[in-house]
């Protein structure tokens, strides 16, 4: 979120029977009492001042009587409005034709600055919405269940999820959040699965790459997503499996003539500048998001700040024979004491990985699943927006980085999803400064391996995808603020 | 050249080999240690041995090297000039040695030092091909690709062959995205090699697939052209990159080149039609074919030629047709008043006429009696070209087989069931017959004994289909097959009358059919079988051009007799499709696909509403 971001949010975590209302009423039943009190003052105030002009008290408190008849009347207009204004509920449990889209249609609504609630925990984290025929139209254009309730019933519902003895809560989402996406330019030989769930869902975004993270221009964004980089500058390992393609020379070309043009030597020095870019972005207060390679090779390159860890085929120099124990962990976001891959033919960049990408083989993708863990929704609203889904046990997919060996995380850090019974964590969240960082290990959690040159993943054919929504948690989850948590 | 890099291999090779051959036991031992630590990782420990074996040895090369190379990896880059200018001193003019130094002064971020290392270098012998290849190897190693282009470009100036280093700037181009360059590269190979265009083009297909690598190609191609405007060479590259790039229109100016250049008169334009005809380029391969047939082509290339142009001017129309949206396959006949496939008939007749007994008469006079038959449905016209393409000796059995599919087409629609069922047969029983003729002459037989209200028939021959998804009809009998087994036993009468009806239709009565459809309707009102005969009326309708009467009829099915309709959203689909493509009111259109979404969001026509609605909006799909 950028440093002059306006209030996304309006808390009502502890308004009770808080159904939408007209503004002037203030936007709830309590303040909607008031108002009524406030304006019977008034009244009553004329009433007064229609004595003094010359008419009997009787005459008088006649008059007022009719008036507080007629406050009393718009008091139950009023408040029968609490309950007249109707909803188009969008389930996000196994109801739900199209759950991808539908993160987009809350996208989309927010776009049209219409507010949407977001009922955490309640039918797989459903999103609530004004009825609104435009917005109902667009569900049935883009394929998106949705069921229309009656203002009864919407207030039914506020008043369930908000019951202190259920693990439910509302967030208000206000205003769409601004998406980036790091990409450099031209062709990529694997496909991203965060702009595959971005295109998908319609959701808007910017690419961006090295020179405009070093311009300053994250701070236009509250959203920054990294998929299959590799920080470290070393290429992504391909060298071992890719060293003649025309693809990998081509990339590596590129990115040295980049560097080049920004002033710098080597590659990875530059991804070491464009990483610390992006760390000041967060400490500022923006989200990002990292998935596969990008998580790892992300806290490596800032642990890896004064050292070089780069072989000679990835930037013309041995590496620094002691890189290993001038890693500065302090500076990682979520791990620690990881020991650096230092085979530049390996396709592993540190034992953060698990399982190791040349063991990979030797998974079986019939028993490979990761658990969900789950978060109270009163207290912990931020966990619990990233980890809504239909389902509680996901499939697991393979990665370049696949899931993060649990000792190496730091403490800090709040665990997500785990492989069960594994030392093993698929997705983890953090805050750094006054943003904060999500971590998702795997590459495409509809394709179990995909390799290079493969096709991209059809996500018409996977609309259902809990792995996909995990992605688009994290889309919405910006437009979100944490709550006051009750002491 | 080859004289000296031999020589130079061979020193090398004894040098190595003398250096191990003159060791002492304990420095056989110490350079295995060595050897063993470097393996391991220790380098540190792997350089101290070998310092002290080149202390012992200064003129051994592997201890030399041994030195260096862990100098190096330690970025212990003093060191490594220090022994690298030690070993200079007793071999001064040793190439690979300064190009070593200036490695080692780049590395050690020393580059101006490293770049005049390397200009001096090459000042050492000048003359010497592997001199340059030496110091761009270098480069290359260290990342210097620009640099190493024209170190590549100097050796070449300074030689006398202009294509020397062709190949090797042509991939460090290609590899540095300078595509202008590396095509640059390949023409002057090119122009040495003029046998090499396959070669060439193999080498070029790395980058000339992508639009910036075709588009830098392209430009280049065109000034070597300025300069070289007689060069065929060039002209064929570039009409391959046009057509790699589907540019065919400038493809097609290009192969006028050809042509002209290589005196092919037409030949040359000839196979550039028959490229873009495969391509589906249906506009340029017309304009290609009868370019092509100005010019004096040799005989037996003239009826392909023709045929070429017949069948291009066919599908131009055809493809003109299909895009009006709501053409369904034997659609609505083209009115006499017509004259748009005029000209490809007059043409297919030609051909038949001037080139009888060859194969491409035989498929002209098919093409002729399958345009009468689907634009004009002149019956008698198709009966009188089926029976000649027949009498064509040079018609294969294939097509035979196709004829007699049409005779009994024709013989359906001119009621002649007893002819229609022999012509079918005949396919179904044909061993040489394709599977899908086979499954086609299946399905018509099985029509024919619906028509006939041998209910019991059809359904076995039905069976007897493959219903292999692949095969074209294999919907087709599904559909019927459906239709039959639901009714045959609920109702049978209403059954019998759908089949006349449906007989009817083929035969293009449209009016009686409609008329018996709808006395489907009045008399089994409550049958199933009515949703199916209003719908063959909106559609009938719809072949008519009889829009708004389709739409009343899907009005009826949605409103009237809605209770008892199983397929509404396909009712509305199309109701939906006749406002959209036949009477052009888009936002009713709108409305009923919205619609259809709203009553049948489960339905599977509920994809393609969605996308239509997209289109409606003007929204990108």
């Amino acid at each position: 979120m950028s440093m002059n971001a306006q209030p996304l949010i309006r808390p009502i975590h502890g308004e009770r029977g808080n159904a939408h209302l007209p503004a002037w009423c203030g936007g709830n039943l309590e303040s909607g009492r008031e108002e009524c009190m406030r304006l019977r003052s008034i009244m009553s105030s004329a009433a007064q001042l229609h004595n003094r002009m010359g008419k009997t008290v009787a005459e008088g408190v006649q008059a007022a009587g009719g008036y507080l008849w007629l406050l009393i009347f718009l008091c139950i207009i009023t408040t029968a409005g609490a309950f007249g204004q109707s909803k188009l509920l969008i389930p996000m449990d196994l109801q739900q034709t199209d759950h991808l889209k539908a993160y987009g249609i809350a996208y989309w609504t927010l776009t049209k600055n219409i507010e949407v609630d977001w009922l955490l925990n309640y039918r797989g984290g459903s999103f609530l919405i004004d009825a609104n025929p435009v917005v109902a139209t667009e569900c049935r254009v883009r394929g998106v269940g949705f069921e229309e309730l009656s203002g009864s019933q919407a207030s039914q519902l506020y008043a369930e999820v908000q019951r202190e003895d259920n693990n439910m809560d509302v967030v208000r989402l206000e205003k769409a959040p601004k998406v980036a996406v790091y990409v450099p330019p031209g062709f990529q030989p694997w496909d991203d699965a965060v702009t595959l769930a971005l295109e998908y869902a319609e959701i808007k975004y910017d690419k961006l790459w090295d020179k405009e993270v070093l311009e300053g221009k994250l701070y236009e964004y509250d959203w920054l997503h990294l998929h299959h980089e590799d920080f470290t500058g070393q290429y992504g390992k391909f060298y071992a499996s890719f060293a003649g393609a025309s693809w990998y020379i081509e990339q590596q070309v590129m990115q040295e003539k980049e560097a080049t043009r920004l002033g710098f030597k080597k590659v990875s020095e530059l991804k070491k500048t464009v990483v610390r870019g992006i760390r000041d972005f967060v400490a500022n207060g923006g989200f990002l998001f990292a998935m596969c390679s990008a998580t790892d090779t992300y806290d490596i390159a800032l642990a890896a700040e004064a050292t070089d860890i780069c072989d000679v085929m990835y930037d013309g120099d041995p590496p620094d024979p002691d890189a290993q124990s001038r890693l500065d962990f302090s500076k990682c976001f979520a791990f620690t004491d990881f020991t650096l891959e230092r085979n530049p033919l390996r396709y592993e960049y540190s034992d953060i990985d698990q399982p190791p990408s040349d063991l990979l083989a030797m998974q079986n993708p019939e028993t490979d699943y990761f658990t969900l863990f789950e978060f109270s929704a009163k207290f912990d609203p931020v966990p619990t927006m990233l980890t809504q889904n239909h389902v509680n046990v996901l499939k697991g997919f393979l990665g370049q980085t696949t899931n993060f060996k649990k000792n190496l995380i730091k403490k800090s850090v709040v665990l997500l999803a785990e492989r069960e019974g594994m030392d093993q964590v698929r997705y983890l969240h953090g805050n750094y400064g006054r943003g904060t960082f999500t971590f998702y290990g795997g590459h495409d959690p509809e394709d179990y391996q995909h390799a290079v040159g493969d096709p991209p993943t059809d996500l018409a054919l996977h609309k259902n995808s809990p792995g996909y929504r995990l992605i688009l948690n994290n889309i919405l989850f910006p437009a979100a603020k944490k709550k006051q948590q009750k002491t | 050249m080859r004289t000296s890099t031999v020589t130079f291999c061979v020193l090398l090779l004894v040098f190595s080999t003398a250096g191990t051959r003159s060791q002492t036991p304990d420095a056989q031992a110490k350079f295995r240690l060595a050897q063993g630590f470097e393996q391991s990782g220790e380098f540190d420990r792997a350089l101290e041995l070998y310092r002290e074996l080149i202390t012992r040895e200064p003129q051994n090369y592997v201890f030399f090297d041994g030195v260096h190379r862990m100098a190096m990896q330690l970025k212990r880059y003093d060191e490594a000039i220090a022994v690298i200018k030690a070993r200079l001193e007793g071999l001064p003019t040793d190439i690979p040695l300064h190009a070593m130094l200036g490695t080692a002064y780049y590395r050690a971020g020393r580059e101006q030092e490293a770049m005049e290392i390397w200009d001096r270098t090459i000042t050492l012998d000048p003359g010497n091909v592997q001199t340059y290849r030496v110091v761009a190897s270098v480069l290359i190693e260290n990342r210097l690709l620009d640099r190493a282009a024209d170190v590549y470009r100097k050796g070449r100036t300074r030689s006398d062959d202009p294509s020397l280093f062709s190949m090797e700037l042509a991939q460090l181009l290609a590899a540095t995205m300078d595509y202008a360059g590396a095509t640059g590269e390949y023409l002057r190979w090119l122009q040495q090699n003029p046998a090499q265009l396959g070669f060439v083009q193999n080498r070029m297909a790395a980058f000339s697939w992508k639009k910036d690598g075709r588009s830098a190609a392209i430009a280049t191609v065109r000034t070597s052209l300025d300069s070289r405007p007689d060069d065929l060479r060039l002209y064929e590259l570039l009409g391959w990159l046009y057509l790699e790039g589907k540019e065919f229109p400038q493809a097609f100016d290009i192969y006028r080149q050809i042509d002209q250049l290589s005196r092919a008169n037409g030949v040359a334009i000839l196979g550039f039609a028959d490229r873009v005809f495969r391509e589906r380029a249906y506009d340029v391969a017309a304009s290609a074919y009868q370019e092509a047939l100005r010019y004096q082509l040799p005989s037996q290339r003239l009826p392909q030629a023709r045929y070429g142009a017949a069948c291009a001017a066919k599908e131009l129309q055809v493809s003109v047709d299909s895009s009006r949206g709501l053409t369904r396959p034997g659609g609505r006949p083209t009115s006499e008043s017509t004259t748009r496939y005029a000209g490809p008939l007059a043409a297919f007749a030609a051909i038949a006429e001037e080139y009888p007994r060859t194969e491409y008469a035989a498929k002209s006079l098919y093409q002729m009696a399958m345009i009468q038959l689907r634009q004009y449905y002149d019956l008698d016209q198709v009966k009188q070209l089926l029976e000649k393409v027949l009498a064509e000796p040079a018609a294969t059995p294939s097509l035979h087989t196709d004829v007699r599919l049409r005779m009994g087409e024709i013989a359906v629609a001119r009621a002649d069931t007893l002819h229609a069922a022999e012509a079918f047969a005949a396919v179904a029983a044909t061993p040489s017959a394709t599977p899908d003729q086979s499954d086609e002459a299946r399905l018509h037989l099985a029509e024919l004994a619906f028509f006939n209200g041998r209910i019991n028939d059809a359904m076995a021959m039905l069976d007897s289909i493959s219903m292999n998804p692949r095969h074209d009809f294999a919907n087709d009998a599904l559909s019927l097959h459906v239709l039959l087994e639901e009714n045959a036993a609920l109702a049978p009468g209403a059954l019998a009358l759908y089949g006349k009806a449906e007989y009817l239709a083929r035969q293009r009565k449209n009016s009686e059919a409609i008329a018996l459809f709808q006395d489907l309707v009045t008399r089994f009102p409550r049958v199933p079988l009515v949703e199916d005969a209003l719908q063959r009326v909106g559609s009938l309708y719809t072949d008519a051009g009889m829009f708004a009467e389709a739409v009343v009829t899907y009005d009826r099915l949605l409103t009237e007799l809605r209770e008892q309709c199983r397929m509404s959203d396909r009712t509305l689909f199309r109701k939906a499709e006749v406002l959209q493509f036949g009477l052009q009111r888009l936002p009713d259109a709108t409305a009923a696909y919205e619609r259809l979404l709203v009553e049948f969001p489960s339905s599977v026509l509920a994809t393609e509403a969605r996308q239509r609605i997209r289109v409606l909006r003007g929204e990108a799909l």
